[in-house]
């Protein structure tokens, strides 16, 4: 399911870990598609998704040389992409969880942007840039993912929207082949009722 | 639910599947055209993307200095990068031939810290043309002209060449 690098990949990696800035930049080009793809669907906003693709680039650039098969760069870059992403989620959540308290008291003042502001999916609702997803699929779809538990989410958004194998994604996440299967099968479940619930 | 990829679904949840699986592919459809027509919302916009890689530019790892032979006015070291990169400037000028990556052995350094001896070796790995008639030839030619800059340039006149000719690329 998951596409081979091509020769050409492959010697781009081997070229940027001898030192080449150009061919790296060719990588960036090749893969900032989907690795924003994986971004977005994690933590469900554009900027965030934005900045985590790019910590996420110049960190592998930063570790390239650690990367010993060429071949598996593809994976690699995806996994640090994902972790990042994992991290913004529950960095967003813990800071939604302190603010709570307060926002509650004001929301009792009337104060209109708070519940703006506590919202699980603050980010497709507030951010302009995220409005301009033209697809009304992709909002629902990102409205959804903002409801699942993020490590079900990350194994879900590896599966179905960036196609990663089953063993590919075991090795993202660090978990067993049948966790991963788990948490993807409860992430498709929810999907599908909250589908059910749009009807 | 039941995997969308199992054989046997269960019937009941045959519809709810179906349009599960029709999001799935609508989201990649209109994914994949907004990104082939360059469409900004789907990807890095430009300034991220260029961020990234004056980011990449200003970060090479340029590695620990390496000890060349000293010349008449004093010691001469260049960095890990600079020697790879004459190697794969050289080898990218031979026909047929492209860099892919070279690693080098050095002798003990007698400084301390993160300095390396005299390079004694290098191994370069590279892919040739699709075509090339004659591997071996153009593996000598490639020894041959590394070994020629790295004695010219930097006045390494004893290094051993190894070549590992590893891929076959197309033509550009």
């Amino acid at each position: 399911m998951t596409p081979q690098p091509t020769p050409e990949e492959r010697a781009l990696v081997l070229r940027a870990q001898d030192g080449e800035a150009a061919a790296f930049e060719q990588l960036v080009d090749l893969h900032q598609g989907r690795l924003f793809r994986i971004a977005f669907m994690v933590v469900g906003d554009r900027l965030d998704a934005e900045d985590v693709v790019q910590e996420s680039l110049v960190l592998a650039w930063r570790r390239l040389h650690l990367l010993e098969d060429p071949a598996a760069f593809r994976g690699w870059v995806a996994q640090i992409c994902t972790r990042s992403a994992t991290d913004v989620v529950r960095r967003l959540a813990r800071r939604a969880t302190s603010t709570a308290a307060d926002d509650a008291l004001e929301a009792s003042s009337g104060d209109p942007a708070v519940s703006s502001r506590v919202s699980p999916n603050r980010s497709t609702a507030a951010d302009p840039a995220a409005s301009a997803l033209v697809n009304a699929q992709m909002r629902a779809l990102a409205g959804i993912l903002g409801s699942i538990d993020p490590a079900l989410r990350t194994c879900w958004v590896l599966r179905e929207i960036d196609g990663m194998s089953y063993r590919e994604i075991c090795r993202v996440v660090d978990a067993t082949e049948a966790t991963v299967r788990g948490r993807i099968a409860r992430a498709r479940t929810q999907i599908v009722r909250e589908m059910e619930e749009w009807r | 639910m039941p995997y969308p990829d199992q054989d046997t679904p269960d019937p009941e949840d045959a519809a709810a599947t179906a349009r599960y699986l029709e999001l799935i592919r609508s989201v990649h459809t209109e994914w994949d055209e907004l990104e082939s027509a360059g469409d900004s919302s789907v990807q890095l916009s430009a300034g991220a993307l260029s961020t990234i890689k004056e980011s990449v530019r200003a970060d090479a790892r340029h590695g620990a200095h390496v000890e060349m032979p000293p010349t008449p006015v004093g010691p001469f070291t260049v960095s890990e990068l600079t020697l790879r990169t004459l190697v794969r400037r050289t080898i990218d000028a031979v026909p047929d031939a492209r860099a892919l990556r070279t690693t080098f052995e050095y002798e003990d350094s007698p400084s301390s810290g993160r300095s390396r001896g005299l390079p004694t070796r290098a191994t370069c790995r590279l892919s040739a043309r699709i075509g090339t008639r004659d591997l071996p030839a153009l593996a000598d030619e490639v020894r041959a002209a590394v070994r020629l800059a790295c004695e010219v340039d930097l006045g390494l006149s004893e290094l051993t060449v190894d070549i590992h000719i590893e891929d076959l690329h197309e033509p550009h």
